[in-house]
Order: structure tokens, then sequence, then C-alpha cells
């Protein structure tokens, strides 16, 4: 048991859940705390599923997940920026709806109500080294760079990182703070879109009740953990997606009960921030933001 | 000019709008879906109140440990620190509480429950404590450190139910508790001596808050940058107490659903307490007493959707879609001013009022 | 604090507003009950079905399925739930207080809750399935010998090993016979190990220092879990793999598929979900057991406090090859021989590991 046999399952493993981290940055650079990516995962991952099982064609399936990210993205936006709503409250609350929505659905669907039919995978390519991959491995290197530079690189990712900072500031040179937020969001909404249906259709080809199965939970996690940055949050997914590749290994070869092993990813994730622990979110993350006319 | 009562009366009134506006927009809002999937909305609400009004008892004893999760977010949350750990803390101190009052302790009945209590709220003051340590020394996020821990203790709690602290072959729960350990019940009602100790204790959180030096310097804590510059060390300190008691309160809930009503512990019984209690607390506005309520409309729904799969057919995960529909409204104060804004852009002929909703 | 109070009166008022218009346009459910269990005809019986999750192909689905045969064939009512162990309690409250029901029958999560219930509600009648209960006046039980479910796998999977080819669906995959072996659990319960002991002691038998590997999933559900983990063992020269594991298990399936090896099923008969991958299965014959149970009950047969086991002596249990899977002779004879053996109760598989090691002394 290497660490480059354990690679493939890592990638694997990792890949919804860096979609879903990249999304977290871009919403928490414009100040937003998206703790919904767990909904907005299994929402996708179900509307993925769904249409795939209607049309037969994976890729329509990801484009529907995608065209929900937006809309599910939009919805919360909504409610966080227009009505002033707490983000994480707001986030756990469609956490429950999609959670809900997408059980109660499983019966009209698919009928069954815990698993849907299998339905045709995405297109798998075959790595040297990393052995058998979705295509959207790629969609995702392309999305990590594209998610840098228009955070780093375009006005536009600069309005979204001031609005994060000091949004009176940005207000007051004219910058449309809640459009901006909007805008993040949107970003975010895609970005959850195509890991839901990496989920459903690129590893495993069905829906199945809760299977996001607190992923979402992890890609926040990672986020933190990587200090808010789209490039660092690729290394933590990825150590994530290790330990827990490497706890499914251990099993087989050492008698300490699953259980424990099960724990690693998380308590990994614990001691690493002891000592990585203090990364400054934005200044504004998690606020509300609201004119002084109002 | 207005006064004081009258001003008091406007603002409930307002308050009474939005309130309402919010939770009929929810119903509505599930109506609608229950109504594109082809089920009456009628008889599925219906089956929900009358489970949730029928048995009104267990709603009380379902609401015992919802009440105190509200109150392991509100009181951390009271010096502005995050406790979303509320899941592990509640089944580890039910576990602690099972194992203790399973074991022969020689001690007579009310003091053997006191004993598992406590021990339990140690527990949970140290599985909310070690988040609250790492996060004034460290700086590590205390959100993600205790949705971790709530992962790591669930793990190991189910390997404690499984091996050491096992109860029967076929089932993930631990041995039955001596009957000197058990709350007792009132009569054949479902609900415990546990509601009551909760209640108390919503009430002492909101007196420790509103009177108490201790409360007042917490809630000085968590007030601004400023303040807590001023206090210095003591604010840590202070934040990491909080997270303490959030912790054994916690805890404590889940020790009380065990001693009072199951009697052993569960596996897998205690799940979405913690994030209920999330819920819960935001939704009063971290007002211990208005947790009591909130506490009790959850568990009224979640009760409800116990009879919904029996009498309706219907998956009693929409109680859950539903939930997370109230909890948001409950929590965007705005929402009927938003609403009722874009509606009047819409239709600008309409002629409104001067003053209306804002 | 007046307003967080107003707020939370206004929200009272609300729900109780809410709650009269809804309560005034629902008529409770619920007919008084005045039917004798036994007596009537089978049309005016009503059960209630209590299972854990269903759609993931394993003992959920299949106790439900069987139970609606039994429903066609006889013209009762049925009403089934699904509800995890959390829940359990409140919602088998919920069937028992309702009185409309002349037996509820669960799954192993139900069995303390309805023992506790019997002291309130004396006349109702509970049923579980796939585990054991025995001194419970109105609680009879079905159960299955695991440990010979998962003999007959081991022996199977042994005896393939070394005979190296597989011949299904028209194609023949061969092998060096090696001496891996592996089985999935899903969740570490003693009543879920017993069928992997009965595995293990079952390759013991043919090969006496064989080395199986046992992992659990840590869960019934998890099957990109079951999936990773299988394909570590199948990477790690495991040909045939066996399991416990409920709806996780078509995640090892994948595996399989994607591998090219072989998988022997459980509980169910899980041959039709991959003509190729799936060899075999040890199964239960849920729709015969229930069958014969509403056959009973339906006439006033109630076998309160007692457990019936279904095992090879009663044919409760069966070994099915897949369709179009040339068993070679020298497999399905020693597989016909164990059988018998089994049957005639000369072979008593371990189930449990302490018996699994007493069994494995006698081998070596």
């Amino acid at each position: 048991m290497s660490v480059l046999s354990m690679l493939p399952s890592t990638v694997r493993l990792t890949l919804p859940m860096l979609f879903g981290a990249l999304g977290i940055v871009v919403c928490a650079q414009s100040g937003i705390i998206f703790m919904a990516m767990e909904g907005g995962l299994l929402g996708a991952g179900f509307a993925a599923a769904y249409v795939c099982f209607l049309t037969g064609s994976a890729v329509l399936g990801e484009a529907a997940a995608i065209v929900f990210g937006l809309l599910y993205a939009m919805l919360l936006s909504f409610f966080i920026n227009q009505c002033r709503g707490n983000h994480v409250v707001c986030s756990i609350g469609f956490n429950f709806i999609m959670l809900g929505a997408t059980t109660v659905l499983m019966q009209p669907a698919f009928g069954n109500t815990g698993f849907s039919p299998n339905v045709q995978k995405l297109p798998l390519v075959q790595l040297p080294v990393l052995g058998e991959q979705s295509i959207n491995l790629f969609v995702m290197a392309g999305a990590v760079f594209a998610v840098w530079f228009l955070l780093y690189r375009t006005n536009w990712g600069l309005r979204v990182r001031s609005v994060g900072e000091n949004p009176a500031a940005a207000d007051s040179l004219g910058i449309a703070v809640n459009r901006y937020r909007f805008q993040a969001m949107l970003v975010c909404g895609v970005l959850a879109g195509i890991g839901g249906s990496e989920l459903a259709l690129g590893q495993m080809g069905f829906f199945a009740r809760n299977m996001t199965a607190n992923m979402g939970f992890l890609s926040y996690s990672a986020v933190v953990f990587a200090g808010y940055k789209p490039l660092a949050v690729v290394l933590t997914t990825l150590f994530l997606g290790f330990f827990d590749a490497f706890q499914m290994n251990a099993q087989l070869l050492v008698d300490i009960p699953s259980e424990f092993l099960l724990t690693l990813p998380y308590a990994v994730t614990v001691i690493a921030l002891v000592f990585f622990g203090s990364r400054k979110a934005p200044a504004m993350f998690g606020k509300n933001y609201t004119r002084e006319e109002e | 000019m207005k006064s004081k009562l009258s001003r008091m009366q406007s603002g409930t009134l307002r308050e009474l709008g939005r309130v309402a506006f919010a939770m009929l927009f929810a119903f509505a809002a599930g109506a609608v879906f229950l109504m594109a999937i082809g089920s009456n909305p009628l008889t599925i609400y219906g089956a929900i109140f009358a489970k949730a009004f029928g048995s009104f008892d267990s709603t009380l004893r379902r609401a015992t440990p919802l009440m105190l999760s509200g109150l392991a977010i509100a009181i951390p949350l009271q010096t502005g620190m995050f406790n979303m750990g509320g899941e592990g803390q509640i089944i580890a101190g039910a576990l602690t509480a099972a194992v203790v009052g399973a074991s022969d302790l020689g001690l007579p009945a009310g003091l053997h429950a006191a004993a598992a209590i406590a021990a339990a709220m140690a527990v949970g003051a140290v599985l909310s404590g070690l988040p609250g340590l790492l996060k004034i020394t460290r700086g590590a996020n205390e959100v993600v450190t205790t949705l971790m821990l709530n992962s790591i203790v669930s793990y190991i709690v189910t390997w404690l139910v499984l091996n050491p602290f096992k109860g029967t072959d076929y089932s993930p729960q631990s041995k039955k508790i001596l009957p000197a350990a058990e709350i007792p019940t009132f009569g054949k009602l479902d609900f415990s001596w546990g509601l009551l100790i909760a209640l108390a204790l919503c009430v002492l959180t909101h007196l420790f808050f509103r009177s108490t030096a201790k409360g007042l310097e917490m809630r000085a804590a968590g007030a601004g940058p400023a303040a807590a510059r001023y206090l210095g060390i003591n604010n840590k300190l202070l934040c990491l107490l909080a997270m303490a008691l959030g912790g054994a309160v916690a805890s404590m809930g889940g020790a009380l659903e065990v001693l009072g009503g199951q009697h052993a512990y569960f596996d897998e019984f205690f799940t979405n307490y913690g994030f209920d209690g999330i819920a819960i607390a935001y939704m009063a506005g971290s007002h211990p007493l208005g947790i009591i309520v909130t506490a009790l409309i959850i568990s009224m729904i979640r009760v409800g959707a116990l009879a919904i799969s029996r009498t309706t057919g219907m998956s009693p995960y929409f109680v859950t879609m539903l939930q997370g529909l109230i909890i948001i409204l409950l929590v965007t104060p705005r929402f009927a001013g938003t609403v009722l804004s874009l509606v009047r852009r819409r239709f600008p002929a309409r002629k409104k009022e001067e003053g209306g909703a804002a | 604090m007046k307003r967080p109070l107003s707020k939370l009166l206004a929200i009272l008022l609300s729900i109780l507003g809410i709650l009269a218009s809804f309560c005034a346009c629902n008529a409770p459910q619920g007919d008084a009950n005045t039917k004798t269990p036994g007596s009537s005809a089978a049309s005016e019986l009503k059960i209630g079905l209590l299972v854990e999750r269903l759609g993931d192909n394993s003992l959920s689905d299949m106790l439900c399925n069987a139970v609606k045969k039994a429903q066609e064939k006889h013209g009762f009512q049925l009403d089934v739930s699904e509800c995890g162990s959390g829940d359990m309690s409140l919602t088998l409250q919920d069937y028992t207080t309702s009185k409309e029901y002349d037996l509820i029958i669960m799954l192993y999560h139900g069995l303390d809750v309805a023992i506790e219930m019997q002291d309130d509600y004396p006349d109702q009648k509970y049923m579980v399935y796939d585990v054991s209960c025995e001194g419970q006046p109105n609680i009879t039980s079905l159960s299955y010998a695991k440990n010979e479910m998962g003999f007959m796998a081991g022996v199977f999977a042994a005896l393939m090993e070394d005979y190296g080819a597989v011949s299904v669906g028209g194609e023949t995959k061969t092998w060096t016979a090696g001496d891996k072996y592996a089985a999935l659990i899903g969740v570490n319960l003693p009543s879920t190990v017993g069928a992997i002991t009965g595995y293990q002691a079952g390759i013991r038998y043919i090969k006496p220092d064989a080395d199986v590997v046992v992992a659990e999933i840590g869960s019934w559900a998890d099957q990109a879990a079951a999936k990773e983990l299988a394909l570590t063992m199948y990477n790690a020269g495991v040909n045939i793999l066996f399991h416990n594991a409920g709806g996780s298990a078509l995640g090892a399936l994948e595996a399989a598929k994607t591998l090219d090896r072989f998988m022997i099923g459980f509980d169910a008969n899980q041959n039709s979900l991959d003509a190729v991958h799936m060899l075999a299965s040890s199964h239960k014959d849920h729709d015969a057991v229930i069958g014969e149970f509403f056959d009973g009950f339906v006439a006033g047969t109630f076998r309160g406090g007692e457990n019936v086991l279904n095992s090879y002596a009663n044919s409760g249990i069966a070994f099915s090859y897949q369709e179009n899977f040339e068993v070679p002779e020298e497999v399905r004879s020693v597989m016909d021989e164990v059988k018998g053996k089994l049957t005639a109760g000369e072979i008593v598989p371990p189930g449990t590991v302490e018996e699994l090691d007493a069994w494995s002394e006698s081998y070596s």
C-alpha cells in the first residue's frame, strides 16, 4: 500500500468535494458564508440523475445540475442579500429543504425511495498514474484556474474581494455590494452543480438518498483550513480525500476497529487546524451589508 | 404622542404580521410542493398537527433535549463563539448517562440519576471546551473543529456501543439503566421530570444572562472587538467558559432523554438534534425563554412527521423540508417587507398606504 | 427584551391559528377497533409493517415485497412505514396506540420497544423478522441460520478459487488459485457477524490455512465506500467477494464490474443484479417463509413467545447459482454434500468469533 496506489481513490473521493470547496471560496471572498453546499450538492446530484434518467444523456444531466445550482444560489442569495438573513441559519435551512425535497421526490421521480435506477455515467478516462477518472477531472482543473484567475486577475474579482473586506468603502466607490455578492453566489452555484453531477453521474451512476453524507460540511472545513484561498483549497481537499482513502486501505491491514479509522479525516483536520488555525477570513465574512440610508 | 404601551402594541402587531406572513408562506410553499407531486396538503398538514397535538406528551418529551440543544448554541453565542458540535455532545452525554445509569453504584434513586447527569455534563463540557480552548489559544476556527468533532464523537460512540458498552446482540444499543437511575415520568404520559429540568434551565439561563455579573460580562465579551480588547485575558476565559457550558447543556439534553425516556442509549436516535438546536436558537433570537417556544415548534413538526407515513403514505422527510422553510423564513426579518415591496414594484398601479410593512 | 418576546408571542399565535384551521379540515384517522384477530375474514385484518430503509435491495425490501405478496394472496390491509432506529420508538408507539393493527411486523430495531409496550398494550401482537425473540407472550419471531448461509458461501468460494475458472454467460475467466478471501460487512453487529464467521468456517472447511480479510464499511447504505473497499480487496488478489452489507453491497458490485471479478450475494437472491459478476447468492427464502407465516396467521395461528428458525433443515434458506453459470461437477458435488450435512445437523457452523476460533482449532 503506497501513497501512489491510493492516488486514484483519493482523486475520486476528492473531486466532488473540491467543486464544492471552490464555490465556497468564491462566496467567502465576497463575505458570504455558504454552508448550504450540502444541500446544493444533493439537489444538483438529484437533478443530474433525474435528467439523465429521462434523456439517457449524462452531459444533459450535468447541464441540468448546473442550472439547478444557479437557481439554488439565486434563491439563497435572495434570502441572504435581499432579506438580510443570517448566513449560517439560512444555509442550514436550505440544507434541510434539499434533504427533504430530494428524499420525498425519490418515489415520484424514480419509483424507488432509496436509489434511483442506474443511469448513464459521465465519460471516463484512463490516466497513467491516476487510474480511471471521470471527465470532470479536466473540468476541475479548468475550474481551479478559472476561479483563481477570476478572483485575482480580473476587475470583477477585485471588486468581489473588496466587498468582502470593506463593503462600506466599496459602496462609496460606487460598487453595488449586494450585486457582487449575488454574482459570487452564482459562480458558487455553477460549481455546486458540477460537483453534484460528478457525485451522482461521475462516480456512481445513480442517485441515492442523502448520498452526500457530510461532504458539504467537509468541503467547508477544507476551505477554512485553506485560509479561503482557491489554490490552497486544492491541497486541503486532497488531504481530506487522501485520509478517506487511507482509512479504507488501513482497515485491510491493521486490526484497529474501523470506526476509529473512519474518524481519521476529521481528526486530522482538527489537528491541522491547531497548527494552521489562525487564517484570517475576509473581514465581512458572515455579515450582511445594509446601506446606512435605509 | 404615542405612549410606551401603544408603541409596544404597534411593535407587537407588526411582528405578528411579519411572523404570520412568514409562517403562512412556509406552509403555502410546502402545500404547493405537495400539490405538485400529487398529494393533498390538507390531509398531510392535518395528520402532522393531529399527531403533534394528539400526542402532545410525546411532543413535550422530544422538546426536552431540543430546548437544551438550543441553549447549547445560545450560551456560547453570547460571547461570540459558535458551538456547532451539538450533535456530538448530545450523543456523548446520552451514552455517558446510559453507562453510568447502568452501573451498580449503590446510589439511591435520584442520586443515581443526578450522578449520571453530572457525568454527562462533564463529558459535554470537555467536548465543547476543547474546541473553545483551541480557538482562544491557537485561533482554530471553532465552527470547523466542533463540526469535525461531531463526526469523530459519532464514530467513537458507535464503537463504544457495539463493543464495551454493548447491550444486546442484535441492535446497536447499550444496556438498560437500573431503575434507580430512571427519571420518573408523569404517570402514563410520555414525558418525564426531565422536561421540568430543561424548562428550569432555560429560565435560569435567561436570568443568568440578564442579571448576574458573570452573565453580563459574557455578553460584553461578545459585544464587539473594542469590548474584547478592553477585557483582555478575562475575555478569553469567559469565551471558554461559555463554550464549556454550551457543551454541558447539550449533553444534559441527551442524558435527560436516556434517563427519562429510552432508558438505554440507542445509536442514531439523536440524529439532527444538534442542527435542530442551531435553528431553534436562531429562530428565538438566542433568547432563552424564546428557545422554549421554538423548541416546541420544531418538536411538534418532528413528532407530527412520524405519523404521516402511516396515515398518508407521504415520506416523513417532507417535514424536514417544511422545517427548513420555517427556519429560513423566521430568521429573515425583512422577508415580508421585501416580498411586499417587490409586489409593489411589479404592480405600481396598486395604491398602498404609506408606512405599511417596512 | 420586548421585541423578541412579542415575536415569539406572534409565532405561538400563528401556530395555533394554523393548527385550528387544519384540524378543523381534517377528521382524525383511525376507526374504533372491534376486530378479534384471527377470527375475522382475512380482508378485515390490518397489518402494520415497519422497515428500515427501502430501495436498496436488502432486507427491508425483501420483507416488504414478501408481505405484499402475502397481501395479494389474502387481501389484508397493509400500512408500511420506513423508519430508522432513531424514530423507531415513537413510530412503533404511534402504530400501537392507534389500536388499528392486528399485527405489527418489524425488524430488529423495534424489538426492545415492542417488549416495553407489551405491559401497556397486552393485546397487541408483534412479529420480529430476522432476529430471534423468545419468551415474550405476544411476540413471535422468524429468524434465519446465517451461520449456515455463510458456510455454504465459504465452501463455494474456496472450491471455486481452487478450481481457477469461471464460465458464465458464455465467457470464461481463469486465474491461478490463490488463497486470498475477503468479505464486507455493513455494520459490525453481533447478528451481522454470524454470516461472516460462517463464511470463514466454510473456507477453512476446504482450505484450513486460508486467509480471510473482513472489512467493515460502517454503514448499510454507503455504496461509494463499499466500492473503494472492494476495489482494494480485488486489487490485493481476491477473486470472489462475499458480503453482509445490505444496501452498500451494490457499490461492491460496481467494483466487481470494473475489475471483472466476482461476488456472492447475500440475504436476497441477488443474481438478477448482474448476470456475469454475481456468481451465486446465499439467500433467505423470504417469500416462502413470510407466505407460510401469513397462511398460519390468517387461519388464526400465532406462535407468541416462540421463534421459528429457518435453516437448511426446513428449506428456509437456499444457495442459488447464477443462470448460465456452468457449475463445475466437482464443485457441485461437494456443495450438495455439505448441504446435506447442514440439513442433517452434522455440521453446525460457528456463529460468533469465539466459536470460530474453536472451530479453527479443530481444523488446523
